[in-house]
């Protein structure tokens, strides 16, 4: 997929841990887990407020296009 | 109580009711054909026209003809016994399904590929009573009169409104079932939603 979450990115600039962002944002550390590693369909804009809002970013912090990175 | 701790203590009640017809329904059977020899007490036993009640639910307007072959002889009853299972087979395997159900609903468990297949099976088996309970009188009724004085055997199909009735619950309940796949796919659908 050419959409890729960069959120562990975002997670080592903030010096924060997975656990730590799982349980401020209220989801499971495995959908965070999900959630990094692409293995999900969509992320809700509910999800993406509460991640900007504890790493102080902006969506296009987290998520990326790439170019020819797959088809489906 | 939230909704969905309603949802488990109703399908906890439902969950016994189904087992509960599970052992009601062959003992009841048993009971009516090898107990009381296919006539409840009540109804008069032996005495016309207290047998036209006795064999009303075989088929109303045969009643009074099978009251004619009672009492019934023993392997009489065991083969009445049997052949009465047969429908009632099917409304077993139709409750077997509908108690699965609910065990999955008292779990918490609601739009899952085990509820969809749980369900759609309970339709086949309405369908399948819908087929077998005309069959079954036809071959209940040819049962216990072939062996009676000539001129005396009957042959009776019966169709009629109960039969259609249970045709369409069956048709209804395998749509609930298509539509509950449906919402099945989109509950997995928004689980992969993070």
């Amino acid at each position: 997929m050419p959409i890729v979450v960069t959120l562990d990115v975002m997670l080592a600039r903030r010096k924060m841990r997975s656990k730590e962002l799982a349980a401020r944002i209220g989801i499971s550390e495995q959908n965070l887990s999900l959630l990094k590693s692409g293995k999900v369909k969509g992320v809700r804009f509910a999800t993406i407020e509460k991640i900007c809002q504890v790493l102080d970013c902006q969506p296009g912090d987290i998520l990326a296009y790439r170019r020819g990175d797959g088809g489906s | 109580m939230t909704p969905t701790d309603r949802l488990r203590r109703l399908s906890t009640v439902m969950r016994h009711l189904c087992t509960l017809a599970m052992i009601a329904i062959p003992a009841l059977l048993a009971t009516f054909w090898l107990v009381f020899g296919g006539c409840w007490p009540f109804q008069g036993a032996g005495a016309d026209p207290g047998m036209v009640g006795c064999t009303a639910h075989v088929d109303g307007g045969l009643a009074r003809h099978l009251a004619l072959f009672w009492p019934l002889p023993a392997w009489k009853q065991l083969g009445a016994f049997g052949i009465s299972m047969l429908p009632a087979a099917a409304v077993l395997f139709g409750l077997w399904q509908l108690r699965r159900l609910f065990t999955l609903y008292g779990d918490g468990r609601i739009f899952t590929a085990a509820n969809t297949r749980a369900f759609r099976r309970f339709a086949s088996a309405v369908f399948v009573y819908a087929l077998l309970r005309p069959l079954s009188q036809t071959a209940l009724i040819a049962f216990l009169t072939f062996d009676g004085p000539p001129g005396s055997g009957r042959l009776a199909i019966q169709l009629g409104s109960p039969e259609l009735t249970t045709f369409f619950l069956g048709g209804l309940f395998l749509l609930i079932a298509w539509v509950m796949d449906r919402g099945r796919e989109i509950a997995e659908d928004q689980a992969q939603f993070v």
